[in-house]
Formats: structure tokens, C-alpha cells, sequence
């Protein structure tokens, strides 16, 4: 496995991933192992996600021993900052002298210019500030508020081309909150005196990772390097919007994308259009394109979506995948996939309010590996699911408001079931197709399709195939698989043709048996014996070439002429000659079939 | 959180109008409240402070209209902080420190904020703090001998003290003074 020394290599490995602050200073981080954290959910248990986020966010390098220098450097940059952008009049720095430090003094140099320049800035982020996630209770502290609002000030003095925007506390909240609770955990471990198999450096560095005081600089840094990722969807359109006299009925999905949110809405709508043509046609007949209810979405990364601590495992897998906006796509296109059960049968407000209330997620693991498959289908199996949100719900634990609209449609079930088959091209899907279909047309054109014994033969065997088709392994289980299919379909034809010669032969013993009532003269009798040993000898034959030629010595007799009266065994015998078994059989190194191998037959 | 306190501007009856400087420093968007100890006397002067912020308390004044229904007392938190805002001429003898510091006990406020006494003060007694802006446009006093000197206030309310700022317009010259008042801890 990966290199890992310190006492701390046996409760730290793969198959238990768990991370905690002991084991997070003595392991020798990584990468890989990090994209594993992230990825498995283990995170969720973990008191260092906050951690993990930072080294994923080029916060805090890789290297342990680093990490004092580092922070201190950006613990000071921030003071720097605050000190810069958030301007106190009572500050010492200014002149105390009343006369040129008051309120209303019109003279330049008054701070109070600036504090009140800021205060509008203000006001709005703290009104959006007291908002923030209003059913945690750790967001009501006047304390965290007073901090968001400075974080948010600051990066929007620093960042005047985006300014603030209603949307980035919701950024911000998340990380606040992780944060801070890595904080309580390490507290907690202190005092229990887990950290006592940590030498003295390690546990330095622990505590100068873990200190309270600077939570806020901590914060405004990793904020600040998430919003390098998603500040793109924050931006306003550089230039004008189209002029209006242009096309008065033009609809906002038709106008030329004027930012860089909306075209990236555009190319969502299209990626919705190649994985689930059904569901994009039905909102794009309703009218419903993703700029309609995916602005909230793109911009708080799904936060109001999801529940918080399923919101947090989504961003372990979104920081795990930077640059985060292909994968985001992704996550944007499975939630709409998830809810396709619902949102088919819906009219335009129906719709809507799932969009905008988005149903929430039963399994999250599963949701997050459907976004993560169509990343990279290739790589990771569609996970196997059936319904996976509760769709009566909010987010919020309301009832949902199409609960009560919706009754008729819930047992109305939708025909086409969610496509099992990638329009993303897959080796496998292409090539399961194919042999469905091949052994569809071969038993229709080798077995009789009258015989009613064949075609009921018939049924399972496709069932099989069509179920092998939903669960697509790997490559190697393809061929495997593929290779079935075709001794399968190859043993159906012959048992068919097997069918039609005992068919043959039962009736010729009827005839047999009828001349036989009739009287007995002795050459009768003979000839009836040679026919009867005939029938036998027919019955016995055992590989397909032989019977063929049996056959059509069969049919040259002429006593067997009232076989061939029936019109259907007429056709069979006529397609016979021309069906390929034997080629397929040589094409495929398939087990020879020989009176060795099976003997009764 | 700035809240400025003005009052006696008896206008149009003594003054004709509020000097020019104050009017410059007078700007909207920068103090949350207004304060008014009263004698406006018009309704113009009313909606001019409205101008000024759209939180706007006035007591009566005993040349206010009667009609307008202003209360005699009110009190306005803001902050940590209850302020009580009264005329004064209720309060008999006028000016009197003790009747005003039983008004505020029985007000139970931390400022007080009185006018009828045509000058700017502010002051703390006992944990309790009394300002009056005195009169705005330096309208005249029936009991003052002196001319009267125009002048306004304005809090600073913080966590924890009170920043005052008066302004007074000495000889057509600005004048500001400031005073702090801290809570005191009980």
C-alpha cells in the first residue's frame, strides 16, 4: 500500500480509512490517499476533514513540517487585510482630535468617509449573513455572524470585479462550519490525551493547525481559494445585455450566453440531452431550461439542495475532482437524472417545484457514484438504484408542495425505465446490443417458429439475455458473457431441430399404427417393420449434418409423403439448409458438439 | 450606530431656517435614528428629518401642535443601550438636575435626552447619562438672557459606551466636542 510509518501504521490503512488528527501529523499524505479519503465518504466521520479540504485546496501543503510556516504566512497576510479593508473609526491610527475626527466632518482624511462608503456593503452581507442555514443553530451566534461579514467584506474589497453577490455565504457557511468543528474535536481529543503518543513537534504543529484564535483567518483562506473555482459564476456579464428591439419574443435559453454561468447552463442542458434524451425533450417541451432554477445550484455548489452533512461528503468528491466545474456538470445532470421518475409525468409547475425544491437524497453514496459514472463512465459502474429521493419532502422537512397535486401520479409508473444504456459511448453497451439482436434473428430463422415447444423454449433465453444486459461489468466479463450468449443460442437451434424430428417420427408411428389396424397381410408387414425401424433409426441420429440427410432421405420415401402434408414442417425444412450454425460454430471456439460430448442425444 | 438628537428649532416662529453649515453636515444615509426632543413646530420640519433617516422619534415639545398627538416620553433602545427622550418642560422646576435624574430612574433608561434648556450639554450622574442638543437653529429662550448658541448631538452607540459628539456653531465656525459614556458593569 502506500508508505505510512509511525506507531500509527497499524490503526491507519486502507481497509479502515478513518482519519484523525494523530494519525493525520504522523502519515505521510498524499494525493491519492487524500482523493480515497474524499471519495469513500470516510471524511464524514473524520475530525480533519478541514484539513483534508485545505491540502486539496493548495491551502497547507502536503509535507507536514511546512505547515507552521504556511499558515502563519497566510494567518498574517489576512491580518494584513483586515486591517486594510475593514476601516474603525475608533481606531488609535486616526487622530483622536474630535474636530477632525467625527461623523460628520466634510474634511478629507476622516475614516469616517470610508466607514461610511463600506456601510452599504455591509448592511447587505449581514442581512444575507443572518440567513445563513437559519436551522443551525451555530450560524445564530452573533460571534460567527460578525466573522462571516468580515470574511465577505474583505473578499469583496480585495475582489472588486465580482464584489459580493447573494450566494457566497452559503460558500462561506459550509467551510465556517467545518472548520470550527475540526476545532472542538481537536479540544476534545486534547483533553482525553489522545495526542500523547504524539512527539513535541507533532503536537506544535497540531496546535498551531487547531487554534481557535484564528479561525477566522483560516476561514477567509480557504474561502478565498474555493472561490478561485466558482468566482467565474459569480461574474457579471462584461458587456451589455442584447438590446431588447432585437427579438421581442426571444427566450432567456436563446439569447447568446452573456457570462460565463450561462454558457456553462448551455452546455449542461446539452450534456442533459445526450445522457437522458427522454427527460431533456420533456423540459424543453415544458419550457424549462437549466438557467431557469441551475443559477442557485452552480452557484452554491448545491448547497440548498442538500441537507448539510450530505452537502459536505458532495464537496469532499467535488474538492477531490479539481478543476471542479466538469464534475459539477455531472452532479447538475444526475440530480435531474434521480428525479426523472418524478419529473416526467409532471406539468410546467410541477416541475418547477421539484427544481426549485429539490426532493431530498435517500442514499447519498449512490447519488455521488451516479454523478461520478458520468464523469467517467468508464471507470465507474452506474450505481444500481431504484428510487433515491424522498419526494414528498424538502429539504427543509416540509412537505413537499406537490404532495398534494401529485397523488394519481405516484402509482402511475413511468413505461421507459431511466436508460440503463449510456448514450456516452461504452464498449459494453454497444456490443450487448449487438448479440441481443443476433440471437434474436437467429432463433427466428433456425428454430420453427410454429413448433409451439420451441418458442416457448424460446422465451427464457432471451429474459437471460436481456437481463445480462441491465448490469454491465467490465470489459473482460463482456466477452465472457458474449461468448454464453452464443453457445446458448447455438444448443437452442438444435434442440429445435430435435423437436421437429420427434415431431416427424411421432407421426409417422401414427401412420404405422393405422395401417396396422387395417389388416395384416404379410408383405404389409414387412414393409410396415421397415418403416418402423426407419422411424427408429431417425430418432437415434444424433448430430445435426447426419439428421439433415436423414431427413431429406426422410422425405424421398414414400411413405412418409403425409409428413410433409403439414405446411410447416415443409418451411422448416426448406430454411434449414440455408441456417449457418456450423460457421457460427467455427467462428466461435466454441466446445464441439459431437456425439462424444453428448451422448444421449 | 449613529442617532442624532435635535430639538427646539421653533420654526418658523424664531428661526427662519437651520444654518447652512449644519444643513451641510446634515446628510442622509449616515445616522440610523433621529431623535427629536420636539418644538419643530411644522410639519415641514418633520418630513426634513424624515430626509435625513426614515427612523424618526419625536416627543411634544410645549410649542408643538397638539393635534399631532407627538407623546410626552419615549423610550428607544438601540444597541445595549435604552435612551429615554423627553421635552423637559414637563419636568417642573425646568432644568432642574435631580427632577430630571428621578425622570430617568423612572423611565429606568441608561441616556436621557432632554431639550427645553437652549444649551448643548451632556453629562453622566450615578451610571446614567443626560445629553441635550440643545437648540438647532439657536432659537431664542424666554429664561435666557444670552444668545442662544445652535448646536445638535450625536451618538456613537458601540457594545459598550456611548461616543458623544456636539456640535456647536460658535461664530459661524463648527465646534465639536466629544464626551464618552461607558456602562458601567453591574
Amino acid at each position: 500500500m502506500l508508505p505510512v510509518h509511525g506507531s500509527a501504521s497499524n490503526s491507519f490503512n486502507a481497509k479502515d480509512l478513518c482519519l484523525d488528527a494523530v494519525s493525520l501529523v504522523k502519515t505521510k499524505l498524499s494525493n491519492e490517499l487524500l482523493f480515497k479519503f474524499c471519495v469513500s465518504g470516510s471524511l464524514r466521520a473524520s475530525s480533519c476533514r478541514s484539513v483534508v479540504w485545505r491540502i486539496l485546496l493548495r491551502c497547507l501543503p502536503y509535507d507536514q513540517s511546512e505547515w507552521e510556516s504556511v499558515l502563519l504566512r497566510n494567518r498574517q497576510s489576512y491580518g494584513g487585510l483586515k486591517k486594510k479593508n475593514i476601516t474603525d473609526p475608533h481606531d488609535e491610527r486616526f487622530s483622536q482630535d474630535p474636530q477632525l475626527n467625527n461623523p460628520l466632518a466634510p474634511i478629507e482624511q476622516n475614516p469616517w468617509h470610508k466607514y461610511f462608503a463600506d456601510s452599504d456593503l455591509r448592511d447587505i452581507i449581514s442581512k444575507d449573513v443572518s440567513r445563513t442555514f437559519p436551522e443551525i443553530e451555530f450560524f445564530q451566534s452573533a460571534h460567527i455572524r460578525k466573522m462571516m461579514s468580515d470574511i465577505l467584506l474583505i473578499y469583496a474589497k480585495e475582489n472588486s470585479f465580482v464584489m459580493y453577490k447573494q450566494g457566497m455565504h452559503e460558500i462561506l457557511a459550509p467551510i465556517m462550519f467545518v472548520i470550527f468543528s475540526d476545532l472542538e474535536a481537536f479540544e476534545h481529543s486534547l483533553e482525553r490525551g489522545e495526542t500523547s503518543s504524539l512527539t513535541s513537534s507533532e503536537e506544535r504543529i497540531l496546535r498551531f493547525l487547531f487554534s481557535k484564535e484564528y479561525l477566522e483567518h483560516d476561514c477567509y483562506n480557504v474561502f478565498s481559494e474555493l472561490m478561485l473555482d466558482i468566482v467565474k459564476w459569480y461574474e457579471d456579464s462584461g458587456h451589455s445585455p442584447v438590446p431588447r428591439n432585437e427579438n421581442p419574443y426571444m427566450r432567456l435559453q436563446d439569447a447568446a450566453p452573456t457570462s460565463r454561468l450561462m454558457s456553462d447552463l448551455n452546455s449542461i442542458g446539452k450534456l442533459l440531452e445526450e445522457i437522458d434524451p427522454t427527460l431533456s425533450r420533456h423540459l424543453k417541451s415544458l419550457d424549462i431550461p437549466p438557467q431557469l432554477y441551475g443559477i442557485r445550484w452552480l452557484r452554491l455548489l448545491f448547497g440548498r439542495e442538500l441537507p448539510l452533512n450530505d452537502l459536505l461528503y458532495l464537496w469532499d468528491v467535488l474538492l477531490a475532482d479539481r478543476p471542479m466545474a466538469p464534475l459539477v456538470q455531472c452532479i447538475f445532470v444526475s440530480m435531474l437524472v434521480q428525479i426523472r421518475h418524478l419529473l416526467l409525468p409532471s406539468d410546467y409547475g410541477g416541475c418547477l417545484q421539484y427544481l426549485m425544491r429539490y426532493p431530498p437524497i435517500a442514499d447519498m453514496d449512490s447519488f455521488v457514484q451516479l454523478a461520478r459514472h458520468y464523469r467517467n463512465p468508464k471507470k465507474i459502474a452506474r450505481p444500481n438504484m431504484g428510487e433515491n429521493n424522498f419526494s414528498h419532502l424538502t429539504v427543509a422537512g416540509k412537505n413537499h408542495p406537490n404532495l398534494e397535486t401529485r397523488g394519481h401520479l405516484l402509482r402511475r409508473n413511468v413505461e421507459d425505465s431511466p436508460p440503463t444504456v449510456l448514450a456516452r459511448p461504452v464498449g459494453n453497451a454497444s456490443v450487448f446490443a449487438k448479440v441481443k439482436n443476433t440471437i434474436r434473428d437467429r432463433s427466428n430463422s433456425a428454430s420453427v417458429p410454429s413448433t409451439p415447444l420451441s418458442s416457448r423454449r424460446n422465451k427464457p433465453n432471451l429474459k437471460v439475455s436481456t437481463k445480462e444486459v441491465v448490469v454491465p461489468k467490465s470489459d473482460a466479463w463482456g466477452k465472457e458473457i458474449q461468448l454464453m450468449e452464443e453457445q446458448v443460442s447455438c444448443l437452442q437451434t438444435r434442440l429445435n431441430e430435435r423437436d421437429l424430428v420427434c415431431s416427424e417420427a411421432a407421426r409417422a408411428i401414427e401412420n404405422c399404427a393405422r395401417d396396422l389396424s387395417k389388416g395384416l397381410a404379410p408383405e404389409k408387414a414387412e414393409s410396415l417393420a421397415i418403416r418402423l425401424r426407419e422411424i427408429s433409426r431417425t430418432l437415434t441420429m444424433s448430430s445435426v449434418s447426419e439428421h439433415n440427410g436423414e431427413g431429406l432421405q426422410i422425405s424421398a420415401n414414400p411413405l412418409v409423403m403425409t409428413i410433409e402434408r403439414g405446411r410447416e414442417v415443409k418451411t422448416a425444412q426448406d430454411v434449414r439448409p440455408e441456417e449457418p450454425p456450423k460457421v457460427l460454430r467455427a467462428n466461435n471456439e466454441m466446445i464441439q458438439f459431437n456425439k462424444n460430448t453428448f451422448p444421449q442425444m | 450606530m449613529l442617532v442624532l438628537l435635535i430639538g427646539d428649532l421653533h420654526l418658523p416662529h424664531r428661526a427662519h431656517n437651520l444654518s447652512a453649515k449644519f444643513r451641510k453636515l446634515l446628510v442622509p444615509n449616515k445616522m440610523q435614528h433621529v431623535l427629536c426632543t420636539g418644538n419643530l413646530c411644522t410639519r415641514e420640519t418633520f418630513d426634513y428629518l424624515r430626509s435625513l433617516s426614515s427612523d424618526v422619534h419625536v416627543v411634544r415639545g410645549d410649542f408643538d401642535d397638539d393635534s399631532l398627538k407627538y407623546p410626552d416620553t419615549k423610550i428607544v433602545t438601540v444597541g445595549q443601550f435604552r435612551i429615554g427622550l423627553c421635552h423637559g418642560h414637563q419636568v417642573i422646576p425646568w432644568g432642574d438636575q435631580r427632577m430630571l435624574e428621578l425622570l430617568a430612574r423612572q423611565l429606568d433608561v441608561d441616556v436621557l435626552v432632554t431639550g427645553n434648556s437652549y444649551e448643548c450639554t451632556a453629562r453622566e450622574k450615578a451610571g446614567r447619562f443626560y445629553v441635550d442638543p440643545g437648540s438647532a437653529t439657536g432659537a431664542f429662550s424666554v429664561v435666557k438672557d444670552d444668545p442662544v448658541v445652535p448646536s445638535f448631538a450625536l451618538l456613537d452607540v458601540q457594545a459598550d459606551s456611548i461616543v458623544t459628539y456636539l456640535y456647536r456653531l460658535i461664530d459661524d465656525n463648527v465646534k465639536v466636542d466629544r464626551v464618552v459614556f461607558k456602562k458601567p458593569r453591574i
